[in-house]
């Protein structure tokens, strides 16, 4: 059956509801995925893939640039969508604030996670195929849902009114996220690209669900470091510059320091007390030990939750007797 | 005048391996393989530039560096670390390390570093800006101590060496640039600067883009980015991918 061109027309033409021209082009190896386009069918492991196009951002929280080894893909035998993550495997050095992080693209180290986070809703689900080369394919369930960086610049509404009715719900799942950023700690693996859009949320359950796996860092505790961007977004309501802080707040003109900067970022505030008066100072503590004049960091991600589940209990407290 | 290195690691093969690698480079180095062994001969010698493992038994990289401010050495210093996390390198930082460089690393890596340490300390604290070069109007957002962009009227965006940059390179002898329709990623090398004294430094990126013009001027004339960094020698013009974004990395001069 597999060989059978007419039933891959007829598969991706129902599938598609459009119709399929020419002859089917079959990629039993996917090492050359540039040459993998729309239309083009993957088989791996005898299942048939319909190649859709390449992944952009937005809908998977890549780049916006197509990654042409992320594929769209619908399975012709059971007509369920996919993200096929190719094998790519690359090194780089990127700056990031003041540091030089060497990072390493692996699809086994995705793999890996993905076999240990098998039935955790906290995580992106997939399995993993090979291909006739032996290349491990990442087949990963789509999520449909908003990243949490768009999502939290949607809200068109003040910061006060953001921290008061969407913060202590916002705050209470990432916390959610983080427990699962520490899961995957305490059994020897990282996440590697924690960012904001690495972060979608459901549209079905609003639950928040980690994506993108396939990178690692050098500097060991650079996921939990990360997490404190993350901390900084949902509280600032997106990011807070110094240069917006003050244009904003004129009044602040002058009372800032270098150590209320972001360790990552040098022109973010993550002293943002200052700028917002009304967030419990024990948040902005927790904020405090991602910045650049603590004193005090964190060691591990427990250390971090523990932190944030007092502040969410604190906000809640507030939230009944108010 | 030769500077001098002290190289201070408990392996005697990362001893070698740093001595190897700075063979060209006309310095005097001094490895020895203890913090104590560093201190002692900093009491008695003056050095340029400390190179020191973070991990080491007895008296650790951090600790080293604070006895060794405490025996008046002014010494710029490199860190090394094949175990590197971000807590240790803000520590380093805020200690006034030059830079904390993660094992392995290249001979161009290490030598690229050791040649900006060593401009570094040559120059002492004073500002590195050349008189009388021109500053366009428009904000320059940074890369800190690499590279800078400016959003041009058309949204496209300039980008080039942050002076930071330039004032440890020294002077520069050639450009390897993009092509034009180059992708580039933020924070991503993206140019390969060749000093006079021969060693290539790697520029990164400030913001994600096509490269859709290369500075011809630059390419005749390199010491135009160095003479005139932020106005007539920037190197690329880019069409930005994400640049409402990825503004936010970077730092606004």
């Amino acid at each position: 059956m597999l060989s059978d061109e007419g039933w891959i027309v007829h598969q991706a033409e129902l599938l598609t509801g459009e119709p399929f021209s020419g002859r089917p082009l079959v990629f039993e190896d996917t090492t050359n995925f540039m040459y993998i386009d729309r239309g083009h069918v993957i088989d791996l492991e005898s299942e048939l893939f319909l190649v859709r196009g390449n992944e952009k951002e937005g809908q998977f929280g890549l780049k916006k640039q197509p990654k042409f080894w992320v594929k769209r893909a619908i399975s012709l035998a059971s007509g369920r969508k996919y993200i096929l993550k190719l094998v790519y495997q690359e090194a780089f050095k990127v700056q990031v604030g003041l540091f030089q992080v060497t990072c390493v693209r692996s699809g086994e180290k995705e793999a890996q996670v993905l076999k240990r986070v098998r039935g955790d809703q906290r995580f992106m689900q997939g399995r993993t195929a090979r291909d006739s080369h032996g290349n491990l394919v990442r087949v990963i369930d789509i999520i449909e849902g908003v990243d949490l960086l768009n999502y939290i610049y949607s809200l068109n509404i003040s910061h006060e009114k953001y921290f008061r009715e969407f913060f202590p719900s916002i705050l209470s799942r990432t916390i959610q996220a983080f427990r699962a950023i520490q899961f995957l700690k305490e059994n020897g693996l990282c996440h590697g690209d924690i960012r904001n859009d690495h972060i979608l949320i459901e549209r079905c359950t609003e639950c928040f669900r980690w994506i993108d796996f396939d990178l690692t860092e050098d500097f060991s505790d650079f996921d939990l470091w990360s997490l404190g961007n993350i901390l900084h977004c949902i509280l600032g309501k997106g990011f807070v510059t110094f240069r917006d802080a003050i244009q904003q707040h004129p009044e602040l003109s002058g009372r800032f320091s270098n150590d209320d900067a972001s360790v990552f970022f040098p022109h973010r505030v993550m002293n943002l007390g200052k700028v917002y008066p009304y967030l419990p100072t024990k948040l902005n503590q927790v904020l405090l030990r991602f910045s650049a004049g603590t004193q005090s960091c964190y060691s591990s991600v427990s250390q971090l939750v523990d932190d944030l589940l007092e502040c969410s209990a604190a906000l809640e407290g507030a939230s009944a007797a108010g | 005048m030769s500077k001098r290195i002290l190289v201070v690691d408990d392996e005697v093969v990362v001893l070698g391996a740093v001595g190897k690698a700075l063979q060209k480079t006309d310095c005097t180095i001094d490895s020895v393989t203890s913090a104590e062994e560093a201190l002692d001969l900093l009491r008695r010698t003056s050095y340029d530039l400390v190179i020191t493992d973070l991990m080491m038994p007895g008296v650790d990289g951090l600790e080293f560096m604070l006895r060794a401010r405490a025996t008046g050495s002014s010494a710029q210093v490199i860190m090394l670390t094949g175990y590197p996390t971000i807590q240790t390198a803000l520590k380093a930082k805020r200690l006034g390390a030059f830079d904390y460089v993660t094992k392995p690393f290249t001979k161009q890596e290490l030598v690229s570093v050791v040649v900006r340490a060593l401009r570094k300390g040559a120059m002492g604290s004073a500002e590195a800006g050349s008189p009388g070069t021109q500053k366009p109007a428009g904000d320059l957002y940074f890369l800190p101590e690499h590279s800078w962009a400016r959003i041009e009227p058309d949204k496209t965006v300039r980008i080039g060496m942050a002076r930071a940059f330039t004032s440890t390179v020294g002077g520069v002898t050639e450009f390897k640039l993009p092509k034009e329709n180059d992708l580039l990623e933020q924070g991503r090398m993206c140019v390969v600067v060749r000093a006079e004294d021969g060693v290539e430094h790697h520029l990164h990126s400030p913001l994600s883009g096509r490269v859709i013009e290369v500075n011809q001027l630059v390419l005749r004339d390199p010491g135009l980015a160095v003479r005139d960094p932020e106005g007539t020698g920037w190197l690329l013009r880019l069409a930005a991918n994400h640049l409402d974004r990825e503004l936010y990395n970077l730092m606004l001069q």
